[in-house]
Order: structure tokens, then sequence, then C-alpha cells
């Protein structure tokens, strides 16, 4: 097999994407405390940008052009022997249809490596369920009990392939089994920052120079803070 | 017609203008000399499945009654254009500075993203816009001398590449151009490279999207001059025959000044839609290597964050480029105009 490592590599919100989880794997923060000021500019950032270019290294030389539908496609077709995909493809390239009964037969899904010690390179996503603060209380208890109830483990239990439950009741399938892992090896979820989706438009459009090698890792880091910061000041993050 | 009578002709097209075209723009010029109110960062605790942990969110109270009385934020007049994302005019001096090269300088240059992208956008203009002209020449030429049976169907097939929508036809090329593809292996076959990929080498991809901008417009350059070449004069076609001219040179002395005016009408059509190029950059997923100044501002909107005030500038940026590109073109017309008005 030419080129067996497949990653959603994508130039842009994919991209950005692949450098963020590679990142959460140093176990370093993206910001400094408290504040809107990038703090990616450093070894760490260096680490991870090297890490994502070493794996590219095994990558079809179209990766710039690959999305999330593209890689598992390409899994489908018997072309790579390892994925680092999202977890909602996880359903998609085991079922009966795109693939066949060879390669299906051979995926095993597992958690996510890790980069530096114990940190995970990947982010997890999740949803939650909030409640209105200007609501009565009366409403607000009534809600609350009725969302705990809905979340009780016969109802998990009853209804445990329709997502990945974030219980104790819940059994992971071979589909889920990827995230499961992941998020039982101690994966934080997305930075649920307000600015951090200005750094990830930066990250997605300035490594791509890196990865082609034109340029070196310090200067697309370089690149990032300058067009990250350049987009805080416009969005009132950063003075 | 008298005056009064093409005001009102006119009125309804007039309006329509005024409200979709011309008020739009006012409002996105207006939003480009404007930034956000500055956000106020307040660290609460948030605890979640993963445990609790100190999170910063923005204090949206703190800012209401700002928000409230200036909606469309603070004023930064012309600041937004000369940042960073813009036309970097700190970035582009400082490089100049340490330059070692004009090589040097121009690399640094390409490495700022406005540039990057008027770069791929001039290219694309002032290459594909001749290609086209030529391109359509040739084929109105060929189908004028095509037997009438078959002048039908030829002028069908020809019009095919402009009525296939832009995305949906770059997104099948797309396909086709992979390595696993039928034209990215027959080219792999052809050149004896098994490694040859059209996706992974900026220089590639630049052709590609040029050869498809070229095939998507072709036939309305194609429309244009079949339509005039049936108005050629034949009593001078006829006299240069008689003159003792061959094709080339009635085609050279008759029929190219002839069609000189749609020319030019072709040339300002192609060189505004070359430069707003978008579509392919899209359908082909060319972004790592060829960005456009439409894809820049498209890229600005879609993100988590929209940034608004910075998609604007790039937008009047892009309308001024248009405007330098046209204008020998407009001023070749309109001293063409007085002219013959004299």
């Amino acid at each position: 097999m030419d080129h067996p490592v497949i990653m959603n590599t994508k130039t842009g919100w994919n991209l950005g994407e692949e450098f963020v989880n590679m990142y959460m794997g140093t176990g370093a923060p993206f910001f400094k405390a408290g504040t809107a000021e990038v703090a990616i500019n450093n070894d760490h950032g260096v680490a991870a940008l090297n890490m994502l270019k070493s794996l590219t290294e095994y990558s079809n030389p179209d990766y710039l052009t690959y999305d999330s539908n593209a890689t598992a496609a390409v899994w489908e077709a018997g072309q790579a022997a390892l994925g680092i995909m999202w977890g909602s493809r996880g359903g998609p390239i085991l079922d009966d249809e795109g693939s066949t009964e060879e390669v299906t037969g051979a995926t095993v899904l597992t958690g996510a490596p890790t980069l530096m010690g114990d940190n995970v390179a990947s982010t997890l996503w999740w949803d939650g369920f909030t409640i209105a603060a200007n609501v009565s209380d009366a409403d607000a208890e009534a809600t609350f009990v009725a969302l705990v109830n809905g979340i009780s483990d016969d109802v998990v239990r009853a209804n445990n392939d329709a997502a990945v439950w974030l219980s104790a009741a819940y059994k992971p399938s071979a589909a889920s089994a990827g995230v499961s892992a992941t998020a039982m090896s101690g994966a934080n979820p997305y930075p649920m920052l307000p600015y951090m989706g200005l750094l990830h438009g930066a990250l997605g459009a300035e490594i791509t120079e890196f990865l082609q090698g034109s340029e070196s890792a310090e200067q697309a880091l370089a690149d990032v803070e300058a067009a990250y910061t350049a987009a805080a000041k416009e969005k009132g993050f950063l003075q | 017609m008298a005056h009064r009578t093409f005001f009102w002709f006119i009125l309804p097209s007039l309006a329509a203008m005024l409200l979709f075209i011309a008020l739009p723009l006012v409002s996105v010029a207006v939003q480009s000399l404007h930034i956000e109110h500055e956000q106020v960062l307040k660290v609460t605790k948030n605890c979640g499945p993963f445990g609790c942990k100190e999170e910063t969110t923005v204090d949206a109270e703190a800012t209401q009654s700002l928000r409230a009385e200036k909606p469309l934020g603070r004023f930064n007049g012309l600041k937004t254009y000369f940042d960073r994302g813009h036309l970097a005019t700190a970035e582009v001096a400082q490089a100049w500075q340490a330059r070692s090269s004009l090589g040097g300088f121009l690399s640094d240059l390409y490495n700022l993203p406005l540039y990057k992208a008027i770069g791929f956008t001039l290219v694309y203009t002032f290459v594909v816009t001749p290609l086209v002209i030529l391109l359509g020449l040739a084929i109105a030429l060929g189908v004028n001398r095509v037997t009438p049976i078959l002048k039908g169907p030829t002028i069908f097939v020809s019009l095919l590449p402009m009525i296939v929508t832009p995305l949906i036809g770059s997104l099948i090329l797309f396909w086709m151009i992979d390595a696993q593809g039928i034209i990215g292996k027959s080219l792999q076959y052809l050149f004896a490279d098994p490694e040859l990929s059209l996706k992974a080498s900026p220089a590639l991809t630049w052709m590609t999207l040029i050869i498809y901008g070229i095939w998507h417009s072709a036939p309305f350059a194609f429309v244009v001059f079949y339509a005039g070449l049936q108005t050629v004069n034949s009593d001078s076609l006829e006299a240069a025959q008689i003159d003792g001219a061959n094709r080339w040179q009635q085609l050279r002395y008759v029929v190219i000044p002839h069609l000189m005016p749609l020319v030019i009408f072709i040339s300002l059509i192609q060189l505004m839609d070359n430069f707003r190029v978008f579509e392919p950059i899209v359908g082909f997923s060319a972004q790592a290597n060829a960005t456009s100044l439409s894809f820049i501002i498209f890229n600005d909107l879609r993100g988590d964050v929209m940034r608004f005030n910075s998609a604007a500038a790039t937008s009047v940026l892009t309308i001024l480029g248009v405007t330098i590109l046209l204008l020998p073109v407009l001023i070749r017309t309109w001293r063409d105009f007085k002219g013959k008005a004299i």
C-alpha cells in the first residue's frame, strides 16, 4: 500500500482541527489564562506541527484536498491502513453501503493516540442541555427533573445505540468503540472559548505552506499568531 | 426617445438596482470602516461531565448598553484596510526594510493572505481572458464553415461547457483529474510518471483552474463572435477575395476589424467575471494552492466567528480592483463614443 495513512487535512476548518487535536496532545494551553492572547508559538506548537508533517509523509500527496467525506471514501475503498477520522464516521464506514465485506470485516475502531505523556491528541465534542436563567424557579425545577429522568440509566440502556452516551450505563458498540475509548482515556473537550474560532480559522489557512515544505514551523506559527491577532483585534477580543 | 419617457421606462430597473446593488454596496463600505466593540472577558468556573474548570467567557451584559447605542461597532476608519489580513502596510514596509533581494521581498509579500490571493486572481484574469477570446473566435470561425446539417448539433455541443453549473462542473472534473480518475490516470500514463498528481502541486493546480476557466467561458465568446460573423459585410469579403487575399488575410483585414467592438465587449465582461473567480477554487478544493479575493471573502464569513468587517474591506478592495482593471477599456470605449458623436 503506497499511502497508508489518512487524516482530514483539507486546508481550512479540517486542517485547523487536525492541528488543534495534535496540540491537545501536548497538554499545553492555546491562550494565556484569562486573556485572548494566543500562546501556541512555542516548542509545543512546533512539536505538533512536526508530528502532523511526519504523518502526512505517509499520506496520499493530495492530502490537502481530503475532507471527512473524502477520507471516509478512501477508507471504504480499502486504500488506507491507518485512519485518524472523526467519530461520526464510525457508523458509515462499518455499515453495508459503499464498501466490501473484506474492508468492513478488517476495520477496527480504537481510541485516539497520545502525543506527549498521557495527553490524548484529540478533542471531544459533546452535547449537553441548558436551562434558561430567566424562567421561574418552578419551571426550572420541573425541567431539571424531566431532563435528569431523560438521561437515567434505564433510558440510556433502552436507547443504547442511538448515540454515544456519557453515562456509566452505556455499552459501546463496534461503531462507537473509538469515541468511547478516546473519552475513557481522558481526552479533553474542544476548548469552547469565544475566540477559539478565530484561532481555528487562522490555523487552517496558515499551516498549509509548512506542510508543503515552503516555510519553517516557526514561520508558520508566527503567521498563525499574526493572523489570529489581527482577527481578534477586529472582533474586539484584543485591544 | 424623449428623456421623460426614457426615465419612466427604466424606473423599475433603476429602483431594483438602487435597492439591491447600490444600497448594499454603501452598507458594505460603511461596515468596512467599523470593527466590533471591545469584548469584556470574565473567568468563570464551569462544571461539566469532565470535571470543573476555570473558563473564560464573554460578559455580554457589560457591553449591552454600548452595543444598543452603537450597533455598527467602533469606528475604525481605514485601519481595517491596512491590517495584516488586507493591504498589510506595516508588514510590507518591514519586509521591504529587511529584504535581502527582490525575490526574497516578493516571497515575503506572497506570505500575506491578500497578496497571495491577488497573485492568483491576476494571473487567472490575464491568462484566461485573452485565451477565451482566441478560443471563442476559433470555435466561431470553425462552426461558421461547418455544413448546415451539422451546424445545430455543433453549436449545441459548443455551448455545453457554459451551461453546466460552475460548481458541479468543477466538482466532476475534480473527480476526473484525481490520480485514480480517468483524466488523472491518462496523464500519468502519458507522462510515464506514476506519482503525477494535478492536485498536489501549486503550478499544476493553477494550470487546472485556468484550463477549466477557459473551457467554461469560451462558449460565451463563441456565441457573441458567431453572431458577429453573420453580420460581416459580404461585399468587403468579396472585394478582398478579388484582390487576391487568402483566408488568413481576409480574416485579418476584414473580419477582425469588424469584430473589434465585440472583442472589447467580451474583454469587459471577462475581466469583471474572472477577477471574481471563486467556484472553481471551491469545486476543485484548491484552496491549499490557490486562493482568490472572492475566496478569502467567503472564508472570512464561514468560520464559527463571522468577520463581517474584514469581509467588507476585502469586498471594497475587490470593487476597486475591478474598476482599475476596466479603466483602460472604459476610456477607449468613451473615446470611441465621443469620436462617433462628433
